[in-house]
């Protein structure tokens, strides 16, 4: 319980630490004094950069991150499975493919709220199309197969707008969306995604108990009192909402799902329940630092922010599946 | 009466398991569930426990109807042991058992009561010295004694135990069937499906012999482990002694 608290205190002062050193990082050369100054009192056009260009894309790294680090700790509870992930059940893919559809048939042109309002819809569309296929009582091995086919079928459909791509500009766009990046995020983004954000991080808090008592397999689970349809709509469209915000704000971004809550069981142990909100923060925290990272490391072209956690969290992943003890028995 | 069964009927993929089975059960009753395997006796414990549904026939827990009952109403009426009991996160002896008391209270934090619940049940079952180690980390007979003190530790007036001594050395066979014939004659209503018929003989009050889906037989051990269902049920041939054992042979082909 202490060290719960303690962590979460860490990890949320991480966050705002990060945050603020983001500030001081950019293609305009401001000292920190001045960035600190320029974010609280009006300094001009150093404050439109600070408060209009750096603000937003931090916290929209952090968003991100923290959505899918509650995504990823949410489906691992409700699936009982450390390697469950936004990304291995494909909600990720559909909501990257809902982005592409509205770039590639030039919705995004239209409005600018049409690519991230797609994302969210389809990762709705995909859990919906998980839940239904698996009519209310799934095994976790057939939801995850499920998932596997799912996240293929989007990832042809979206290699398929890549390849029938006319211009050059839709593509560009499209690898945005589908390397993942949080550059030139504006506050009409975060708006757009933070409501579906917090929706669905309440939703997954909400299903704590029920995560909690699947601990013992879901038979037990329900004989304990558990309810388990609540538990499992309540994990799904709460994990639709969040991995549609999060793909909404950056794009897509794997590995953070299985990473985050991965990290905080070796420092909170693995009690489903109190993982949730330390993994959101500790997936704030990796993204919000990769962007840091990014943006330090000495390439022409800035690396993409999806590219560089994949980069980290490819290996991570191996990492978890190859020392991950099967203890059920 | 704790619970009723009432001409149910459930399939399990398109199979008829039970067949318009029809048993109760009231307080201070140990109640053993015999059957040879894939008699049905798993799926009439589960059943009862409100986690299947029936496709006829109707259920009484506690007076009430079981479909009309909330997930934590029923919980707070009865408790389950399942026969396989899968840990998937580690956790301590201590948290594992305070799940049996999920449905009292807010199931994420441990109140005065709960915490006496969870210290009575470990006791009881000879593992309070195990609570601070690693649930995942304890033998198979460790492992059993503090999945039974979870179930107990929800202090329920029923007791659902599927093989609750399988897996246990003698001795703590013997302590497990003691503790579940303590807990009937406390007025709990205890019904344990049982492989080893000499301990169901000794240790239950009441017997029900499951065979193909209904009810075999129904009444005292020394009723329903005769010459005849034994033979037919079990192919196999048995007999009282003068201390109230039983001497089992099996019957040649």
């Amino acid at each position: 319980m202490m060290r719960a608290l303690s962590l979460n205190a860490i990890l949320a002062g991480a966050s705002v630490l990060l945050v603020l050193l983001s500030l001081f990082i950019g293609p305009a050369a401001i000292a920190p004094g001045d960035a600190l100054a320029a974010l609280f009192t009006d300094q001009g056009a150093v404050s439109a950069i600070i408060r209009e260009i750096r603000l937003p894309r931090a916290l929209a790294a952090f968003l991100a991150g923290a959505c899918l680090g509650a995504a990823g700790a949410g489906l691992q509870g409700l699936l009982r499975n450390p390697l469950a992930d936004p990304g291995v059940l494909g909600v990720s893919a559909a909501a990257a493919l809902g982005a592409v559809i509205a770039i590639y048939f030039n919705l995004a042109a239209l409005a600018f709220w049409a690519a991230p309002m797609m994302a969210i819809l389809f990762a709705l569309g995909a859990t919906a199309a998980l839940y239904a296929l698996g009519a209310g009582r799934v095994t976790t091995a057939r939801l995850i197969l499920i998932g596997v086919g799912l996240s293929s079928f989007c990832g042809a459909l979206i290699s398929l707008a890549m390849n029938l791509s006319p211009n050059p500009f839709a593509l560009s766009d499209l690898i945005n969306w589908l390397f993942g990046t949080v550059a030139n995020r504006s506050f009409h983004d975060l708006a757009l995604a933070a409501p579906f954000a917090l929706l669905g991080f309440i939703m997954i808090v909400a299903s704590a108990p029920g995560l909690l008592a699947l601990t013992l397999g879901e038979e037990t689970a329900d004989s304990l009192g558990a309810d388990l349809k609540r538990t499992r709509a309540l994990v799904i469209i709460g994990a639709a909402f969040l991995v549609g915000a999060s793909v909404a704000t950056a794009g897509a971004i794997g590995f953070v799902g299985i990473v985050a809550p991965h990290l905080v069981r070796a420092f909170a142990g693995q009690n489903p329940a109190r993982l949730l909100l330390p993994s959101a923060l500790m997936g704030g925290v990796m993204l919000a630092g990769a962007d840091i990272v990014i943006r330090l490391l000495p390439f022409d072209q800035e690396l993409k922010l999806g590219v560089a956690a994949a980069l980290i969290g490819a290996p991570g992943f191996v990492w978890v599946a190859a020392t991950t003890k099967r203890i059920a028995s | 009466m704790i619970l009723e069964l009432d001409h149910i009927s459930v399939s399990l993929k398109g199979r008829r398991i039970l067949n318009d089975i029809s048993m109760s059960a009231r307080e201070g009753e140990f109640i053993g569930l015999i059957g040879p395997n894939g008699a049905g006796k798993s799926t009439l414990l589960r059943t009862a426990a409100g986690l299947l549904p029936v496709e006829a026939g109707t259920r009484r827990l506690a007076g009430a109807a079981m479909e009309t009952l909330s997930p934590r109403e029923r919980a707070r009426a009865l408790s389950y042991l399942p026969q396989t009991r899968p840990l998937y996160w580690a956790m301590p002896v201590r948290s594992l058992v305070a799940l049996g008391r999920f449905a009292w209270g807010n199931p994420l934090t441990e109140d005065a009561r709960d915490a006496e619940a969870v210290d009575c049940a470990l006791a009881a079952c000879g593992a309070g010295h195990l609570a601070d180690r690693p649930a995942s980390e304890l033998s198979g007979g460790e492992l059993s004694r503090v999945h039974l003190a979870r179930a107990l530790a929800g202090e329920t007036p029923l007791l659902l135990a599927d093989e609750p001594a399988a897996a246990l050395d003698p001795a703590h066979q013997l302590s497990v069937m003691q503790l579940l014939r303590a807990k009937a004659e406390e007025g709990k209503a205890v019904i344990a499906a049982l492989h080893d018929l000499t301990l169901a003989a000794r240790y239950c009050t009441r017997i029900v012999m499951v065979h193909e889906g209904g009810v075999a037989a129904d009444g005292a051990p020394k009723d329903v482990l005769t010459d005849d269902q034994l033979q037919q049920v079990f192919r196999i041939r048995a007999r009282f002694d003068a201390e109230g054992g039983l001497a089992i042979h099996a019957l040649e082909n």
